[in-house]
């Protein structure tokens, strides 16, 4: 019978006991973990499940004897995002991941971990996951599925035997296991067609390459060894480019300087819009993303012409001659320790401008390299989401599998596979949520969290990076990726363990367990990653673009969310409250405009516009950014989406309803309108923005300088140091005095601190109507300043968290003594002798203490309260909270001191967010060490304290930002800036 | 004079405070000394006539306060710098001049208190029935009449010579006051 | 503004503090009147106060019941409505003790007729008042803990904030007022004992007196101790508000780190209390026709009273504005250079000056101190004008600090507008029922008076 769906109803009816409805398992409870317990360590040395795992994983530093409660123990993982690894470890407390951190030792992280990776726990216990096996939304099993697809016995013959009609859509993927899975599948099934959709533009560096070198290639940089980097639209040090972790450390290390004499990199942006890449720049060129290719242009004219811009046809506007005369002069100056970097949303012509850039400054083989293509699905020849459009018109797609990624809400709306995918005959998708994919799809299979599942994947350096579960799916029904590929493989019987260890033995030689163990605790392979290819450039004329002097329309350009990256974290409170980096705006995306723009336009912070391309249009409210390029109208993916997922439904407007295949990340010939109401009004949109005002108002409050200024008077801060003038004895501390340095100069804003904090410190989510009114509860959240209020100005990012000042002036006007010091220094709060009377927030002028005015934590799911740090209280209604410098951190740290079970390699003292931070931007430590990081840093003459003339001697001190432009004495007067 | 108001003896109504005044001074010529009135509002002059010392309530007043002020001095001293000594704020443990207020406030309270527990027992308050009261009319003392009462004690065999006098002082009405046993 | 001086100014501008009252019983009967025979439209009056009552009964037991969020508060707001409620009644319940307290110490003759409606005022204005500490805290179930006791946790309050002195100064406040109150009340207790009409009124009143029997000893005890609880009330009264300015001024906060706050303060409720005093009286007046009681001599000189505290008020704005420019604190000149008056709430702030510093100016003229109008409308701005004050300093300052970054404004939810009006009712409520049982005009003291006026008309 050709029409499976007759027997499948049948096997429904029979195969659907009841208990596989897909509810929550029981066993989570604390006393299921310790009675588990037990039996995981007999099984296999380890009790890092609820349920005692079958395989054998193995913990980072060592095996510890037992698992014992209230003492956690690291494992090395991998998380994937975009195709790419990045190495993490992660904590689990009697079983249960609860923290990420980065795999100090994992080239893609060394110790960092991002926006998404610290979220990411939360999303293996969202308790709106999907947890069973759906046929048109009805209950069904993994047999009838099987069955249905003919892949169970008595097997029907489907697809001729050879897989015509069968079609799988996957995003792009490193993954050796699965790539081999995916050879075999086109072994026994050569007709099956297999198509890649990603959320990046993945294919525009490769087809960069091929453009420059005739084949595709994958472009490397080494910033560690860049005096001189430009930036092309390319966000390295934001959340969402690959391998930005380590970029933003490498970048980073040549940044921070020790004195006025220390030598600092110079940061070149030209970007469209306001990015953490660009907050850091030394000179940021403000233009519309078309027009990067046309300052590309104008750089490799100007390094031509020796630094200035006189190309014919090339007539740049000033500051773009400027911008580019003043980059050339300095690649030029700085052969090979200069660097060119495209970013992923421009076009394959400026990415091949950039590889040109690199050879023509001797950078190439130098700080920028080239490999084969890492990621398997994004090269020119392969496929992508255009093609399986074209193929299901035409009716060549009978059987369709989804492995994630969420096409149906991700694709660009021209190609309305929303739609088609219903044209299908049969359709299975896989994936974490039952989204608007499963929505289309007639079988909907729930995904594996990452932290669940047994995979292995390649970092952006090719490094062979495993993933080991920290804990038994929690729900039984899930599936990965290669467990619905096995079975078209032949393979239906094997666990991914299994195929996973014979996809390895291949590799290291003759011990394969010792090589398997060590990986396992390691986390990765080492030296596995990509060598360098030589390649020759070819210059072609025709990649320059000429200065377009006429300007069509208002462009629209479509960056990846740095908080719900393509809509995937959309579920996840901590990210849908996190603030976005420049704008401060949580719970809503908005279409960014120039304050220029927003005057012509006549639009105010929180009208709601409507923006038109081509035949296509979208309401969404306006937020006015300075820094946003003129008539360039910025709209984030990731939101206004229409899955099941309660958090994310609803919230903001869905990009990709503008988005067009062609030029999936922006696009020329847009217009924009307000909306009005009947009565002519403009209809309003309530934005939750968490930093209603720009400006410092010329307080003291987060420093900056340039070098220059710097070296001509290294004690500028001068007057914001030092004792303050005080009525009282100093109090007399001894011993270990804890404190933190936060070098402004390496803060991009990108927030992963912020995370992180939300993270160790169970810090709860609030919803956006509590953030409108002020009520936002982190501990720790980053103050955005703009220089002043013109279009394009400069911005210091302040990491502003309690300062534990020595003379605190929330603690002597505390009633109940609920908030007092610590002999180590600590400003304490304790939470069971609170009243809440508030007088300590309205007294503490850096206002970083938060209030819980409802029973935040109550009602949290039983997953969810899985997630929560065991060594930190979960705050009451009714009582304030504060960061503490993760003093159960600091406690553990001094017992396991004393118990001898300190092991500062695996894990030093550090504080959440210093030990997440890329830029290594905050140092935590003790200042009874005068040689300590810390301490050193405060010797430093551009460390200073916020309001320092309040005389609160605060433990947290800040290094003035300190940014690199060109000298303004040395420069000619056309580039001067 | 120690003892109190006369809670026996003879009661004499006048209409207005000056007749009286006019009555003690003349029962005082008379040799009547265990004298008292009743009035609905404090009368000039009536204390000398009665030669009654100025009040004792200041003192207790006094005391009072200055033990409020050491009292709670001293509960602030002992529970912030001596019995659990904490670094808040890097402020000295011994923060005098922040334990001002409340140590104001304390002796203010308790001299009040002092004040009007002192009131309350010299002129016996609670004591809801004094024999006056049993005296027909006698509600007037509240209203718009002074009386005036001779002591028992005092009468003694001169019953009809008191009564004699009030009358010839212009007393509107003349009573006699016995004390109940069970009173 | 001593009466003597302003009679002997202009001798026929002084209306006499009393008037007609043939004798002393007639006064007595008129004066109790209300308490046995009641008032027309009281008991319409009742139910209305009644329903304020009920809607601040919801409005606490909701807040208390969800939490402190129900309320507009936020940081940096950390305070708003419940503060600026709490002064605004406390500042009000002043004037009641500065009347029958230090008006009797400088034996202001005026005074009497209206003392006692003032004291009662007091006393139901910190009952409103107490109300707030309770309510605004996150836990208001652990109210106790500001408390020295031997607490199992051994810890002890920290002294050294401002909190535990507002709460032993608003304790202290309330009993020294409600003594002092029913010490003078003792007399026209027995007074209304000895003329209730019915055996079970007399009984009631009766047990209330305390067996009052005004002999001469007992008043001499009496006048001692009523003269020496006005010389405790009247630093009382001026340390209270002193102290609760210090909740403000002892914190570091750009507009409350001020050394001018404690006088400023007490003038400001000294103002605020005398314009409620006289929306109390007023009305009061024309109810119960006690015109030969409560004359134009009293209005006129409470009048006066606020046209000196308005100046006070008008003076500390000044300085406070002053200071903050030529201290060349840069957070201090912002607050009250740009902040207050250019911020977001730049509208409240210029309607409490034009509400403070205007109108008491209309009291320049007798024709005004006399107008039953004027005196109303003015009071009723007045005491509009200083709730804005407290609105001003409190959420004004707060709402913009030392961070930009954290700047934030404030908005109060129904609850927040429920309880304020609630505690309207709750005062209104009260002060029906006393107005009701209680002698509200102090007949021993008017006879006293009148006597006096008598005795210097024959010499």
């Amino acid at each position: 019978m050709s029409d499976p769906r007759a027997g499948d109803r049948e096997e429904d009816d029979r195969q659907t006991p009841p208990e596989r409805d897909g509810t929550a398992p029981a066993g989570v409870s604390r006393r299921v973990f310790l009675k588990v317990l037990g039996a995981g360590v007999a099984l296999g040395g380890t009790g890092a499940c609820t349920r005692p795992p079958r395989e054998k994983i193995l913990p980072y530093a060592d095996r510890p004897p037992e698992v014992t409660p209230g003492i956690p123990v690291y494992y090395a993982t991998s998380m994937v995002l975009g195709g790419y690894a990045t190495g993490l470890l992660v904590e689990s407390h009697t079983g249960r991941p609860t923290k990420v951190e980065g795999n100090p030792g994992h080239p893609a992280s060394l110790g960092a971990a991002g926006v998404y990776e610290q979220a990411s726990p939360l999303q293996l216990y969202d308790p709106e996951r999907g947890k069973g096996i759906l046929y048109r939304g009805q209950p069904a099993t993994w047999d009838s599925l099987q069955a249905a697809l003919g892949l169970a016995p008595p097997y029907r013959t489907r697809w001729g035997g050879r897989g015509e009609g069968l079609a799988f859509l996957l995003e792009p993927t490193a993954s050796p296991q699965l790539l081999a899975l995916l050879a075999r599948v086109r072994d026994r099934l050569p007709a099956a067609r297999v198509f890649f959709h990603g959320p990046a533009r993945d294919d525009s560096a490769p087809q960069g390459a091929v453009l420059a070198f005739g084949r595709p290639l994958h472009p490397r940089y080494d910033l560690s060894r860049a005096a001189v980097v430009v930036s092309l639209d390319a966000d390295f040090l934001g959340g969402e480019m690959p391998y930005g972790l380590r970029y933003a450390r490498d970048f980073a290390e040549r940044r921070r300087i020790a004195g006025p004499d220390g030598a600092m990199n110079r940061l070149y942006v030209a970007e469209c819009v306001p990015s953490p890449t660009g907050a850091l720049a030394d000179h940021r060129l403000r233009l519309r993303a078309g027009e990067v290719r046309q300052a590309a242009s104008a750089l490799l004219a100007a390094l031509a012409a020796g630094g200035e811009v006189r190309v014919p046809g090339l007539a740049a506007p000033p500051e773009v001659r400027a911008w580019a005369g003043a980059a050339a002069r300095d690649l030029a100056l700085h052969r090979g320790a200069g660097v060119v970097i495209a970013g992923g949303r421009q076009p394959p012509e400026v990415h091949a401008l950039a590889h040109l850039l690199n050879e023509a400054t001797g950078n190439a083989g130098r700080t920028a390299w080239l490999t084969e293509p890492v990621l398997a699905g994004a090269g020119p020849g392969d496929p992508g989401p255009t093609e399986l459009a074209d193929a299901i018109r035409g009716g060549a797609v009978r059987t369709l599998v989804v492995l994630e990624g969420n096409p149906a809400y991700a694709a660009p709306a021209d190609l309305d596979l929303a739609r088609l995918l219903r044209r299908v005959p049969q359709t299975v998708y896989l994936g974490l949520y039952a989204d608007e994919t499963a929505a289309a799809c007639e079988w909907y299979v729930p995904a594996q969290h990452y932290l669940e599942s047994w995979d292995d994947a390649r970092a952006c350096d090719g490094t062979l990076s495993l993933v080991q579960p920290l804990i038994r799916p929690l729900y039984p029904d899930t599936r990965t990726p290669a467990d619905l590929l096995a079975p078209f493989a032949g393979l239906g019987g094997s666990t991914q363990h299994d195929r996973l260890r014979d996809e390895w033995r291949t590799r290291g030689g003759g011990d394969f367990e010792g090589f398997w163990d060590g990986a396992l605790g390691r986390g990765f392979v080492p030296g596995t990653e990509a060598p360098p290819v030589a390649a020759a450039p070819r210059w072609d004329p025709a990649l320059l673009a000429l200065w377009g002097r006429e300007r069509p329309g208002i462009e629209l350009v479509f960056p990846l969310d740095p908080s719900v990256y393509d809509g995937r974290f959309a579920n996840l409170g901590w990210l849908q409250e996190l603030p976005d980096p420049l704008s401060k705006l949580t719970w809503d995306n908005a279409a960014l405009l120039s304050p220029r723009t927003a005057r012509r336009l006549g639009v105010e912070t929180g009208d709601v516009v409507e923006l038109r391309l081509e035949d296509r249009s979208l309401r969404a409210p306006a937020l006015v950014l300075p820094g946003q390029a003129d008539d360039s109208v910025a709209l984030n993916r990731g939101y206004g989406r229409e899955g099941t997922e309660s958090l994310a439904r609803g919230v903001g407007a869905n990009a990709n309803l503008l988005r067009n295949a062609a030029a999936p990340c922006f696009a020329g010939g847009a217009s924009l309108e307000r909306v009005l109401d009947g009565k002519g009004k403009p209809v309003r949109h309530a934005l939750a923005v968490t930093q209603a005002h720009g400006t410092q108002e010329g307080r003291p409050v987060a420093l900056h300088a340039t070098l220059e200024e710097y070296r001509r008077d290294p004690e500028f801060a001068r007057r914001e140091r030092g004792r303050a003038l005080s009525l009282y004895r100093p109090f007399d501390y001894r011993g270990e005095q804890w404190a933190m340095s936060i070098d402004l100069s390496l803060c991009t804003g990108c927030s992963a601190c912020v995370v992180a904090c939300q993270a160790e410190n169970n810090v709860p989510v609030v919803g956006k109507e509590e953030v409108r009114r002020g009520r936002e509860m982190h501990w720790l959240r980053i103050d955005r300043y703009f220089s002043d209020d013109a279009e394009d100005p400069g911005v210091v990012m302040q990491p502003m968290l309690c300062q534990h000042c020595e003379k605190a002036p929330c603690e002597y006007v505390c009633p109940v003594n609920a908030t007092t010091h610590s002999p180590d220094g600590l400003n304490e709060m304790t939470y069971n002798r609170c009243v809440g009377t508030r007088f300590c927030s309205n007294n503490c002028p850096y206002k970083v203490r938060r209030f819980n005015w409802f029973a935040y934590n109550a009602e949290k799911p039983e997953t969810e309260r899985m997630l929560m740090n065991p060594d930190v209280t979960v705050r009451a209604r009714g009582v304030m909270e504060k960061c503490t410098y993760c003093v159960q951190r600091i406690r553990r740290h001094q017992i396991d001191e004393q118990t001898g079970r300190a092991d500062p390699v695996a894990h030093p003292l550090q504080t959440a967010c210093q030990q997440t931070c890329p830029t290594r931007a905050i140092v935590f430590g003790s200042l009874g060490d005068s040689a300590s990081e810390v301490a050193r840093m405060r010797r430093e003459p551009r460390a200073y304290a916020a309001l320092h003339e309040l005389g609160t001697e605060p433990r947290t001190r800040y290094l003035a930002k300190i940014t690199n432009p060109v000298p303004t004495s040395t420069s000619a007067p056309e580039t001067g800036e | 004079m120690t003892a109190g108001t006369p809670r026996a003896g003879v009661l004499a109504e006048f209409g207005t405070p000056e007749e009286m005044l006019a009555a003690l001074d003349g029962l005082r010529g008379a040799g009547f000394s265990r004298l008292d009135t009743f009035t609905p509002y404090p009368v000039e002059g009536v204390e000398e006539r009665l030669g009654l010392r100025r009040s004792s309530i200041p003192r207790w007043a006094f005391a009072a306060g200055l033990a409020g002020a050491a009292l709670a001095f001293l509960v602030q001293w002992w529970t912030n710098a001596v019995d659990y000594p904490i670094n808040v704020g890097g402020r000295p443990l011994f923060s005098g001049p922040a334990w001002i207020p409340i140590t104001f406030e304390t002796t203010v309270l308790c001299a009040a208190l002092a004040t009007c527990f002192a009131l309350g027992l010299k002129t016996r308050l609670t004591a809801l029935w004094h024999p006056v009261f049993e005296v027909p009319g006698f509600e007037s003392a509240q209203v718009d009449r002074f009386w005036v009462i001779v002591g028992t004690e005092d009468v003694g065999r001169r019953r009809d010579a008191a009564v004699a006098e009030l009358r010839r002082l212009g007393a509107r009405r003349v009573v006699a006051v016995e004390e109940e046993d069970e009173a | 503004m001593s009466e003597a001086s302003a009679a002997r100014a202009l001798p026929d501008a002084a209306p006499p503090v009393l008037r007609g009252a043939s004798d002393d019983r007639a006064l007595t009967d008129q004066l109790l009147r209300p308490v046995f025979e009641g008032a027309p439209g009281w008991r319409v009056l009742l139910a209305l106060s009644g329903a304020g009552v009920l809607l601040l009964l919801v409005a606490t037991t909701y807040t208390v019941a969800v939490g402190i969020g129900a309320w507009g508060n936020n940081i940096p707001a950390a305070w708003a409505f419940g503060i600026i409620n709490f002064v605004w009644w406390i500042g009000i319940g002043h004037a009641g003790t500065f009347i029958s307290a230090f008006l009797l110490l400088l034996q202001q003759r005026w005074r009497a007729s209206v003392n006692r409606v003032a004291e009662a005022m007091t006393l139901f204005a910190v009952i409103n008042a107490g109300l707030f500490p309770l309510l605004h805290l996150g836990r208001p179930w652990f109210f106790y803990w500001l408390a020295p006791y031997p607490a199992t946790m051994q810890v002890w309050p920290q002294f050294r904030s401002a909190l535990p002195w507002d709460m032993v100064a608003v304790l202290t406040y309330f009993t020294v007022s409600l003594l002092f109150w029913y010490v003078g009340l003792l007399p026209d207790l027995a007074a209304a004992r000895d003329r209730a009409p019915t055996p079970r009124k007399r009984r009631a009143y009766g047990v209330f007196a305390l067996g009052w029997k005004g002999s001469g000893r007992d008043w001499s005890h009496y006048r001692v101790a009523y003269g020496l609880l006005a010389g405790l009330a009247t630093p009382l009264v001026i340390s209270v508000h002193s102290i609760v300015s210090m909740d403000f001024a002892i914190a570091q906060l750009p507009g409350w780190h001020s050394t001018i706050f404690p006088p400023y303060f007490v003038a400001g409720a000294i103002y605020s209390g005398f314009a409620m005093v006289l929306l109390l009286v007023i009305p009061l007046r024309a109810w119960f026709r006690l015109h030969d009681v409560i004359t134009e001599r009293h209005l006129d000189a409470m009048a006066k009273v606020l046209l000196v505290t308005g100046w006070i008020m008008l003076y500390s704005y000044v300085v406070e504005a002053f200071l903050a420019w030529y201290g060349g604190n840069a957070f201090e000149r912002y607050t009250l250079l740009v902040g207050l008056p250019l911020g977001p709430y730049a509208v409240l702030y210029w309607a409490m000056i034009a509400c403070n510093c205007l109108t008491p100016q209309l009291f320049w003229f007798r024709r005004m101190r006399r107008s039953i109008p004027a005196l109303l409308l003015g009071s009723l701005l007045i005491v509009t004008g200083m709730w804005l004050e407290r609105f001003v300093i409190i959420v004004g300052s707060l709402s913009r600090d030392f961070l930009p970054s954290s700047w934030h404004v404030y908005a109060p939810t129904w609850v927040d507008l429920s309880i304020l009006a609630g505690t309207l009712g709750l005062f209104a409520f009260l002060f029906l029922l006393f107005i009701r049982f209680v002698p509200f005009v102090p007949v021993s003291e008017v006879k006293e008076l009148r006597h006096e006026l008598a005795r210097e008309g024959s010499r």
